[in-house]
C-alpha cells in the first residue's frame, strides 16, 4: 500500500504557485491569509507530507477550515483538486486519530437509518417545545460547547409532523406520465422542510413525472467530508441496492449536496469490483432537479409570479457539477420574474454541509460577504438549490435583516404553477 | 532571526490578529509564483498608513528587512523574503476609497484586486486599461511596484500612465505624498521613481487612479498565417499605417497546438502563427479599421481571416489566448515565462532565434506574444522532477534574453527583475547606468531595508540565492 504521501505527491506537485485559485478561495477573501488559499493548503502540505518540515498535526486548522467548494479549481490552470486532496487528508487523519463518538453516532448510526435520524430530529423538536432551547440559551450552556454553540441560532426549528412516511404520503399517482422517477429526498426535507418536499413532488407532477419515494439512507457526503469513507461506502451501496430494484428513468434530488455525491459514487466505489458497474449505472440516473426540468423540456404553464430574483449558486451544483445555466433558465422562464445576477454568485455562503458549526467565525464572515452581494441586487427573493444554502442564507438575511425571502428553486416553481390559469 | 520582543512591539502597533509568525505561517510565505523559496520572520497585516509608517519606523530603528507584498503572484520572484525580516502583506488594505468619474479618478488602497476595480468601474461604464493575466488576483499595490502591463496596453499604455499621485510611506517611516489629483505636477515628477521600483524604494498606502470611460464598441479578428515572417509583417503595416489596434496577440503554432488540447478555441494547429486583433472605440469608425487590417493580412499572404459577428464569437477567439499559460500548464505545471521585448519589427528574427536556442538545448518553447508592443513570452516546458532540466530552461530562457538584448531589445516587457533577471541587468547596463539607479536606492533607502537583494547584481560576482530545485 503507498503512503498518504506518495498517493498525493504527484498531484500536490500539479500546483505552480501561480496564484491564480486565491480570487476563487472564500476563506482566502476574507482573511487576505496565504495559507486560507489552495495554494497556501497546497504549499503546506507539501512542506508537511514531501518535504518533511512540518507535522501534519500542525495544520489542523488549515486542513479543515477548508469548504471544500472547490471554488479554487475552477480558476486553477492545471486544475489542482484541491477539495479532494483535503477530503483524502482529513481521511488520513482520521484514521490516525480515530473518530469524535458524536460523528461515529451520526454517521454509522443514524444516518443509514431514516427512522433513527427522525426519532434524533423530534429531540430538537421536544427542546423547542419544552422551551428547552430557549433556558439552554438563556443560561449560556450553548456557550461551553463552543463553536457548535454559537452555531446554535442556525438549527432549524423544527416543524410539527414529518418524516420520511410524511413525503411518502404525499405522493399522487397522474395520468400518463412522461417519465417515472425516484426522489431523493435527502436527510434534510423530512424532519425540517417537509412543504419543500411537497412542493419537488407537485412540480415534478407538473412536468408529467411519476414520483416514487422509495427507503434511500444518506447519500454519505457528510460521513466523507469528515473522513469515514466506510460509511459513505455503506450508505453508497444502500442506496444503489434499492434503485436497482426499481424501475425507473432518473434519480433526482433538489439538494445539489445529494446529487453531486450521488454522481461521485463512480469514483467512491472505483475498487470495489462487486459494486463498481452498478455504481455507474446508480450515477448516470442521477440528476439535479435544474438539471432534469430542463433536461425533459420545463412546462412553462406557469401564472405570474412578482418578484425581483436572484440565484446563489451551491457549490455542489456549480462547482461539483457545472451546472449553472439550468436555474437560470428556470428562474428566467417563469413570467413576471425580473432576474438579476449578484456578484460572486457562485462563491461559497459559508454553509459547507456541517462547517458553519465547526467553523463558525469563518464561515460567519463568508456569509456576510455573500450578504453584502445580495443586498446590492436589490432583488427581493433569493433563491437557491441545497437545504445547507438556505439555511445559511436564510440565517445571514435574518441576521442583516434584509428584506429578502429565500426560497428554495421548486418553492418558487411550485408557486408560479399553483398561480397558473385555470389552477385552484 | 528577529528577536521575539520585535514580533510583540509589531502586535502592538497592529494587534496580534494582524501578525503571523509560526512555521506554518513563515512557509506560506516563503514563496511566490516561482520556484525559489526563503523563509520571512514574520509577516504583518497592516490596516492603514499609521500602522504601515509604526512599521517602518520599528523596522528603520532595527535595521529589519521588509519586504511588502500583495498577492504574490509575480514572476520574478520579487516578494522572496532573501533576507528574512517582515513580510508587509497588504491584502487587509484593500478598500476602494472613491470612484469619481467626472474627474476620471479612482482612489484605492493598495491591497484592491485589479478585478474588483474593474468590476466597480464596470457598471459606471468605465474601465482601468492595465489588464495583467493576474488580473484577477493581484493587487493594485503588485501592478504598480512591477509596472503591470497586458494586451490592451497596446493602445493604453502601462500602469505608469495611470497613476497619478500616491502617498508613500518610506524607509523611515516618513510619509509622503508624490504627484496628485489633478494632471500637474510641479517639481520633481517622483512617480517614475517609484512606479515599478519593485517594493525597493518605499511601500505605496494610497493610489489615485487614472480611470477612462470603455469604448462604445469593438471588433476582433483572427488571422492565419502559414509563415511567422508574415504574420509579424502584417503587424509592422497595420501599425505603420497608423491603425492604433486595442490589442494584436500573437501564439505560434505548437502554442496553438497545446491550447486546443484543454480550450478547444478552434484555432488551427497546421498554421506557423495566429494574430489575434481587436480594434476598439467609436462603432461607426471601426468598420473601416477593419476592412484595413484585413487588406494589410491578405497582402500579408494570410490564409484565412475570421472576424467575429457576434459577443460568443468574440469570447471564442479569446479564450484560447486567456487559456493558453493554463493550457501550458495543464501538460506542465511547471514551466519558465520569458518576457522579453524587441522592437516590432525584430519580432520575426527574434522568434526565429528562440526556435534556434529550443533545438540549441533540446527543450519545447512554445510562444505566445503582445506583438504590437514587440514583447514576447516564450514558455519554457521541463520535467520538474528533473532538476538538470530546469538548469537547461533556465540557460536557455537567458539566452533569449541576450538575444533580445542583441536585437536592441529589452529584458523585461512586464514582469519585473526580481531575481530571476538580476544577472541579465548587467547585459543591459553599463556600470555608470546601474550605479545611478543604486544611488537613487541609497538616497531613498540608505539601510537597504526595503526588498533587499533584488533588482541589482551584487556588485562583486553574483551569487544567487539557493534554489529549492523541485521544492517548487
Amino acid at each position: 500500500m503507498p503512503t498518504m504521501a506518495e498517493e498525493l505527491e504527484q498531484t500536490l506537485q500539479l500546483c505552480n504557485k501561480c496564484g491564480l485559485c486565491l480570487p476563487g478561495c472564500p476563506t482566502y477573501r476574507v482573511t487576505g491569509i496565504e495559507w486560507a488559499s489552495a495554494r497556501g493548503r497546497v504549499a503546506l502540505l507539501r512542506s508537511a507530507l514531501l518535504d518533511k518540515k512540518l507535522d501534519l498535526n500542525d495544520l489542523n486548522e488549515q486542513i479543515f477550515n477548508c469548504l471544500t467548494c472547490n471554488g479554487c479549481t475552477e480558476h486553477c490552470p492545471p486544475g489542482v483538486p484541491t477539495g479532494e486532496i483535503i477530503f483524502r487528508v482529513r481521511q488520513e487523519l482520521l484514521r490516525q486519530k480515530g473518530q469524535p463518538w458524536i460523528q461515529r453516532l451520526l454517521f454509522q448510526k443514524l444516518l443509514p437509518n431514516p427512522e433513527m435520524l427522525y426519532k434524533a430530529s423530534r429531540l430538537l423538536r421536544l427542546a423547542d417545545v419544552t422551551g428547552l432551547r430557549t433556558l439552554a440559551r438563556k443560561t449560556g450552556l450553548t456557550k461551553l460547547v463552543g463553536d457548535a454553540g454559537k452555531a446554535e441560532a442556525m438549527v432549524p426549528k423544527v416543524p410539527a409532523s414529518e418524516g420520511l412516511d410524511a413525503v411518502k404520503r404525499m405522493v399522487k399517482n397522474i395520468d400518463k406520465p412522461k417519465h417515472h422517477v425516484a426522489y431523493f429526498v435527502g436527510c434534510y426535507a423530512p424532519s425540517f422542510a417537509p412543504e419543500r418536499a411537497a412542493a419537488t413532488i407537485r412540480v415534478l407532477n407538473k412536468n408529467q413525472v411519476e414520483v416514487a419515494v422509495p427507503d434511500f439512507v444518506c447519500c454519505g457526503l457528510p460521513a466523507a467530508g469528515y473522513g469515514d469513507m466506510e460509511s459513505a461506502k455503506n450508505l453508497a451501496r444502500k442506496n444503489i441496492e434499492i434503485a436497482s430494484e426499481m424501475n425507473i428513468d432518473a434519480i433526482v434530488t433538489p439538494c445539489a449536496s445529494c446529487s453531486s455525491y450521488l454522481k461521485d459514487y463512480v469514483k467512491l466505489l472505483a475498487d470495489d469490483p462487486k459494486w463498481a458497474e452498478k455504481a455507474k449505472e446508480f450515477a448516470g440516473k442521477v440528476k439535479d432537479i435544474s438539471e432534469f426540468l430542463v433536461d425533459i423540456g420545463l412546462n412553462t404553464e406557469m401564472g405570474e409570479l412578482k418578484r425581483k430574483v436572484t440565484f446563489h449558486d451551491p457549490c455542489h451544483l456549480v462547482h461539483y457539477q457545472k451546472i449553472k445555466d439550468q436555474p437560470r433558465t428556470i428562474l428566467k422562464s417563469i413570467p413576471g420574474v425580473e432576474f438579476v445576477e449578484m456578484g460572486e454568485a457562485d462563491m461559497c455562503c459559508g454553509a459547507a454541509g456541517s462547517y458553519a458549526f465547526k467553523n463558525y467565525d469563518l464561515s460567519q464572515k463568508v456569509l456576510e460577504r455573500k450578504m453584502g452581494n445580495v443586498a446590492r441586487t436589490g432583488a427581493d427573493t433569493l433563491v437557491s438549490s441545497c437545504p445547507a444554502c438556505i439555511m445559511q442564507l436564510a440565517c445571514g438575511v435574518n441576521q442583516q435583516k434584509l428584506p429578502v425571502t429565500v426560497l428554495e428553486i421548486v418553492e418558487l416553481l411550485d408557486e408560479a404553477y399553483r398561480n397558473a390559469k385555470g389552477n385552484d | 532571526m528577529i528577536a521575539p520582543s520585535i514580533i510583540k512591539d509589531l502586535a502592538r502597533i497592529v494587534g496580534k490578529e494582524n501578525i503571523l509568525a509560526d512555521l506554518k505561517d513563515l512557509l506560506a510565505y516563503s514563496y511566490d509564483a516561482t520556484m525559489r523559496q526563503e523563509m520571512p520572520d514574520v509577516i504583518v497585516f497592516p490596516r492603514n498608513t499609521e500602522h504601515v509608517s509604526a512599521i517602518m519606523k520599528l523596522a528603520h530603528r532595527e535595521k529589519i528587512a521588509v519586504v511588502p507584498r500583495g498577492a504574490g503572484t509575480n514572476l520574478s520572484g520579487g516578494t522572496i523574503p532573501v533576507k528574512g525580516g517582515i513580510v508587509l502583506e497588504i491584502s487587509r488594505m484593500n478598500r476602494i476609497l472613491e470612484i469619481n468619474t467626472a474627474d476620471r479618478r479612482a482612489v484605492v488602497e493598495p491591497g484592491v484586486i485589479n478585478l474588483d476595480l474593474q468590476n466597480a468601474l464596470a457598471p459606471l461604464g468605465y474601465f482601468y486599461p492595465p489588464d495583467p493575466a493576474s488580473q484577477k488576483t493581484s493587487t493594485m499595490g503588485g501592478n504598480i511596484g512591477e509596472n503591470a502591463g497586458g494586451p490592451l496596453c497596446l493602445r493604453y499604455g502601462v500602469t505608469s500612465k495611470y497613476v497619478f499621485g500616491m502617498e508613500v510611506v518610506l524607509a523611515d517611516g516618513e510619509v509622503i505624498n508624490i504627484g496628485d489629483y489633478v494632471e500637474d505636477f510641479p517639481g520633481y515628477d517622483l512617480r517614475g521613481l517609484f512606479i515599478g521600483s519593485e517594493g525597493m524604494l518605499g511601500i505605496a498606502t494610497k493610489l489615485i487612479l487614472h480611470i477612462i470611460p470603455k469604448p462604445e464598441a469593438s471588433r476582433t479578428m483572427l488571422a492565419i498565417f502559414d509563415r511567422l515572417e508574415d504574420c509579424s509583417q502584417a503587424v509592422s503595416d497595420i501599425i505603420g499605417a497608423g491603425i492604433v489596434p486595442g490589442a494584436i496577440e500573437l501564439l505560434d503554432q505548437k502554442m496553438c497546438q497545446v491550447i486546443e488540447q484543454s480550450v478547444k478555441a478552434g484555432y488551427p494547429t497546421d498554421a506557423a502563427g495566429i494574430l489575434l486583433i481587436e480594434v476598439a472605440g467609436l462603432a461607426n469608425a471601426l468598420e473601416k479599421q477593419v476592412q484595413e487590417i484585413s487588406q494589410f493580412c491578405q497582402k500579408n499572404n494570410a490564409r484565412e481571416l475570421r472576424i467575429a459577428q457576434t459577443n460568443a464569437e468574440r469570447d471564442a477567439i479569446w479564450a484560447g489566448r486567456r487559456g493558453a499559460f493554463g493550457s501550458v500548464a495543464r501538460i506542465c505545471p511547471p514551466y519558465i515565462v520569458c518576457d522579453g521585448t524587441v522592437p516590432r519589427d525584430k519580432l520575426p528574427a527574434a522568434l526565429h532565434k528562440v526556435g534556434e536556442i529550443a533545438e540549441k538545448y533540446k527543450v519545447l518553447i512554445v510562444n505566445v506574444a503582445h506583438a504590437g508592443d514587440g514583447n514576447l513570452h516564450p514558455l519554457i516546458l521541463f520535467d520538474v522532477n528533473k532538476p538538470e532540466e530546469h538548469e537547461t530552461a533556465k540557460k536557455a530562457g537567458d539566452d533569449i534574453l541576450d538575444a533580445c538584448i542583441a536585437m536592441g531589445g529589452t529584458i523585461s516587457g512586464e514582469h519585473g527583475i526580481g531575481l530571476e533577471k538580476m544577472n541579465a541587468m548587467r547585459h543591459m547596463f553599463d556600470p555608470s547606468d546601474m550605479a545611478a539607479m543604486r544611488r537613487v536606492k541609497h538616497v531613498f533607502d540608505p539601510d537597504d531595508i526595503f526588498n533587499p537583494g533584488k533588482m541589482f547584481p551584487p556588485e562583486a560576482e553574483a551569487v544567487l540565492p539557493k534554489e529549492k530545485g523541485a521544492a517548487r
